[in-house]
């Protein structure tokens, strides 16, 4: 091991003072630090966006939708936060030429019922884009067109009372009305919506109100059913770019392959000493692979370093406001970037894995093929 | 302790070389010498194991030299077995004195169980010893391999062409040194080579014909 030891330190060093493995050295620690700092820098950002977007969804929308209203028992159901009778509908908001659909909701936790004073008025919290697209502010007032299926036209015009500007994840402006107001104008079927402790149990807690309800069967969705092909988008988006990133890495590789070969090359009668020193084919197998392990290692040290700093700043909300970029698109807030252990060392092992190849075989070829001829003389 | 019996070697398969039998004995000081493309060189690589021989057999420390092919043997017998063969080279990633310790570091022996200070001291190496092996001259670099080839205190020295470029002073020198190791360590030296100041200095000559 001492002579594993001393022999990598020595060659390792030399790399630095050696102007013709210096270039080539440094073209390999680059070229592993531009890919891993570009895997990790975008696997972290498809993670963040999915993060992001999984929290906005587990935060604005129920967690499991019940389609049947009816009694139900949901006691010494331990995961279940409340639960709430919701109806939700369109109507459609004309603005000169302009036509918008718009989603009307009742939530549980609106309650304007008593600030009302006019019937014909409806108030409702609505969305930030839609207010400030339409240029309106708290308690305008405007109006929309909602169906009506018991009236003559089965269409007709409500006036609507901003009482709150709220964000909103979803893709088209809504409106959240208090329950009670909502039964006037939104004639869907009635749901029940629940909201769980741990919204990542809501298979098992689904399970739990079968047992509990078994008519219910058929009739209950939980979030991550429903959001089902969203999720699988993304996940389909972040392994396709992570496949293409790892080329990246594979280009790195092969760098590693050929600078590991001219160092061998270069090294040949040196090599062929040792052999005849008496030093074990392994040991100098072991220092060759070690000095592109290590000079390699460097690149993606310091990749990963960069890495951590990019995410950091930009996770931060200030990097956003200086670049003064606007996110507000998604309806997320900050960038969405998030440190990822599991990608981090799926991305450190395949690193390692793919320098540890490209150190291995062209020492381990040269060592194994030509090692007798590398010790014999070639004539008489 | 060598004997060898029939060897010939077959380069391209119709260029043949034939060697007589020899024994070299324990404390022997044998020279080989003949012209250029005589064969020297590949008997001492055939002796060193750098090469196999086409027939015949080659056995050392009264043993076939083919038994020394396991990993565990073949670092015996370069332990046991000093080269200095024009295929040596000096590292120049290592100073002089790491260069001389480097058989030491391959198996793992300790300074002070090795020749290594008398050597030095002998071969008037001592102020060599920080340099590069970049900054020697012809004469300090052959006393350097000498010197790494002995620091195992091997029981056999094999030297390929030890005064190849040597000037008269490096020449005595190395011979004188030879002569120290022959006679006061009981080393068995084999010496290819041209130089007729080494093979009068040998106790025994073997002489090839082309």
């Amino acid at each position: 091991m001492k002579f594993i030891y001393f022999l990598t330190k020595k060659y390792l060093l030399s790399i630095f003072t050696d102007k013709t493995l210096r270039l080539p050295a440094l073209i390999s620690i680059i070229s592993i630090f531009i890919s891993v700092f570009s895997l990790l820098v975008v696997m972290f950002v498809m993670k963040g966006f999915e993060i992001k977007v999984q929290n906005k969804i587990l935060e604005n929308f129920p967690h499991i939708i019940l389609s049947n209203n009816a009694k139900n028992n949901f006691d010494s159901i331990g995961n279940i936060i409340s639960y709430s009778n919701s109806l939700e509908g369109y109507g459609a908001y004309i603005n000169g030429n302009k036509f918008e659909l718009i989603k009307l909701k009742a939530k549980a936790n609106i309650n304007t019922d008593s600030d009302i004073d006019d019937k014909n008025i409806y108030y409702g919290d609505i969305s930030k884009d839609f207010l400030l697209l339409n240029n309106l502010v708290k308690n305008d007032d405007f109006e929309i067109y909602i169906p009506s299926p018991n009236t003559l036209k089965k269409i007709k015009k409500i006036k609507i009372k901003v009482s709150d500007a709220i964000d909103s994840s979803e893709s088209i402006p809504i409106i959240y009305f208090s329950y009670n107001q909502a039964k006037n104008i939104i004639f869907s079927k009635e749901f029940i919506e629940l909201k769980l402790h741990d919204p990542f149990k809501s298979k098992e807690t689904i399970n739990s109100i079968i047992n509990k309800n078994n008519h219910l069967k058929g009739q209950i969705v939980d979030w991550q059913t429903i959001n089902n092909n969203l999720f699988n988008i993304m996940k389909l988006e972040r392994v396709s770019l992570g496949i293409f990133l790892s080329f990246l890495v594979l280009i790195a590789s092969t760098t590693i392959y050929s600078n590991t070969t001219s160092m061998i090359f270069q090294r040949k009668s040196e090599i062929a000493t040792l052999l005849i020193l008496g030093a074990k084919k392994n040991y100098i197998l072991a220092v060759f692979v070690l000095v592109s392990f290590l000079l390699s290692f460097i690149g993606y040290f310091f990749g990963v370093i960069l890495a951590k700093i990019s995410t950091n700043l930009l996770a931060s909300q200030e990097i956003i406001d200086v670049l003064d970029i606007n996110l507000t698109f998604y309806g997320i807030e900050g960038f969405p970037i998030i440190f990822s252990y599991s990608y981090f060392i799926i991305i450190s092992l395949f690193t390692f894995f793919m320098i540890l190849v490209a150190s291995f075989f062209p020492t381990s070829f040269y060592l194994n093929k030509n090692v007798d001829e590398l010790i014999m003389r070639d004539g008489k | 302790m060598i004997t060898l019996k029939n060897v010939t070697k077959k380069y391209n398969n119709y260029d043949l070389i034939s060697y007589n039998d020899l024994i070299i004995n324990k404390g022997d000081f044998i020279s080989i010498v003949g012209p250029s493309g005589s064969g020297k060189s590949t008997l001492i690589d055939l002796i060193a194991k750098l090469n196999t021989c086409s027939s015949g057999e080659i056995k050392i420390f009264d043993k076939s030299i083919n038994t020394y092919d396991d990993k565990r043997s073949i670092q015996l017998f370069r332990k046991e077995i000093g080269i200095m063969s024009s295929t040596s080279s000096l590292f120049s990633i290592l100073n002089i004195r790491d260069n001389i310790l480097l058989p030491l570091i391959i198996h793992n022996i300790d300074k002070c169980n090795s020749n290594f200070e008398h050597i030095i001291h002998k071969l008037n190496l001592k102020n060599l010893l920080d340099k590069s092996s970049g900054d020697l001259s012809s004469g300090e670099r052959q006393r350097v391999l000498l010197a790494r080839a002995m620091v195992l205190k091997p029981k056999i020295l094999i030297a390929d062409e030890p005064t190849a470029n040597l000037d008269l002073d490096n020449t005595k020198q190395l011979v004188n040194f030879l002569r120290y190791l022959n006679d006061d360590f009981k080393t068995t030296i084999i010496v290819a080579t041209h130089d007729d100041i080494v093979s009068k200095s040998s106790k025994r000559i073997y002489e090839l014909e082309k």
